[in-house]
């Protein structure tokens, strides 16, 4: 890679690498994978510099794969735990904000895939079919099993009654 | 919708920026290994490349078309092996079809063929298999394209994927 390419790349981690992180961390629930996962995606965003048009699409992609692709590699390395090592101050806000890092923790990464990129990408049941390789019949029932599990842990009591609509089917 | 929004925008609030900025430089050293890996893979593929030729151009006998002893095995992208030695080829260029089993799937998979980024039609898409006894790889390629390799095992008669892709 040319310098200036080297440079704009490094740009472009600086401006997005947060972004990427919190992405990743609603798809793998686990801060240490996160970070692996931005950093992985963003080493084969660099391989690909100049070939895509969009590298943050690119590697927004590339980190959904990674993280399917972790669980089927089934890390073993560190055993997930929903007791951090310090516990935060009790109020409501952060036990609503660990409650529901536990209940997307709780979710296999299938069904972790299909509300992040419901609900905080925003993407339609096609879009999110081609980008996790299934039909769109397995994002809405994953989608629907998602749901069912933040309503099982009261964190969604009473707000949504059906499945998410599509909009681009 | 918004509500469950608001709620993974809750669970990621504590996902604060890295103290001192991205580890820019370990992740551009990271893109560097693995461009150098990929530019090592195409000297695998430009082996897979000749023996191929052979393959097609030899006699029927498939001994006829063996690669010799030593031929340099295909290195992975994170460092593995993808195949031991490239010993024949039964299958040169076959073409890629959607739906067709393991090896067509496969090698959609490994050249994208569906999903992002979705430029490549199906009917311009090969695989071939370089076999050796049991072990193996897959090879899937378009015109223009650097070969892809996928290592494969056969058990009970039937070919397995083993392992990751090797340019992926």
């Amino acid at each position: 890679m040319r310098a200036a390419d080297e440079d704009a790349f490094g740009d472009f981690v600086r401006a997005r690498y947060a972004g990427l992180l919190r992405y990743a961390y609603l798809l793998s629930a686990d801060r240490g994978l996160a970070e692996d996962l931005v950093q992985d995606a963003l080493a084969r965003t660099y391989g690909a510099w100049g070939r895509v048009g969009a590298p943050e699409a690119y590697a927004r992609t590339t980190l959904v794969r990674l993280a399917l692709r972790g669980r089927r590699r089934r890390w073993r390395a560190e055993t997930p735990t929903d007791r951090p090592p310090e516990l935060p101050a009790a109020t409501d806000d952060l036990d609503l904000a660990a409650s529901v890092r536990v209940a997307l923790a709780g979710l296999p990464v299938e069904q972790r895939a299909v509300l992040v990129l419901r609900y905080w990408e925003d993407r339609s049941e096609r879009e999110i079919a081609e980008a996790l390789d299934c039909s769109p019949g397995t994002v809405k029932s994953r989608a629907a099993r998602g749901l069912a599990a933040l309503r099982a842990a009261g964190l969604l009591d009473g707000v949504l009654e059906g499945e998410p609509h599509d909009r681009g089917a | 919708m918004t509500e469950v929004r608001e709620l993974l925008d809750r669970a990621v609030e504590e996902i604060a920026d890295p103290v001192g900025g991205p580890p820019v430089g370990a992740i551009v050293a990271a893109g560097r290994r693995r461009v150098r890996h990929r530019l090592a893979a195409y000297s695998g593929a430009a082996a897979a490349t000749v023996a191929v030729l052979v393959g097609v151009l030899a006699p029927l006998s498939p001994e006829a078309v063996r690669a010799p002893a030593g031929t340099p095995a295909l290195r992975g992208g994170d460092g593995g092996w993808c195949a031991v030695r490239l010993d024949r080829f039964p299958l040169p260029g076959r073409a890629v079809r959607a739906g067709d089993g393991l090896p067509t799937n496969a090698a959609a998979d490994l050249l994208r063929l569906h999903g992002w980024p979705r430029a490549v039609p199906y009917d311009v898409a090969r695989w071939t298999l370089a076999a050796d006894g049991d072990d193996g790889a897959l090879i899937a390629w378009t015109d223009g394209s650097p070969y892809r390799y996928l290592p494969v095992a056969r058990r009970d008669g039937t070919w397995e994927i083993v392992g990751g892709p090797c340019t992926p």
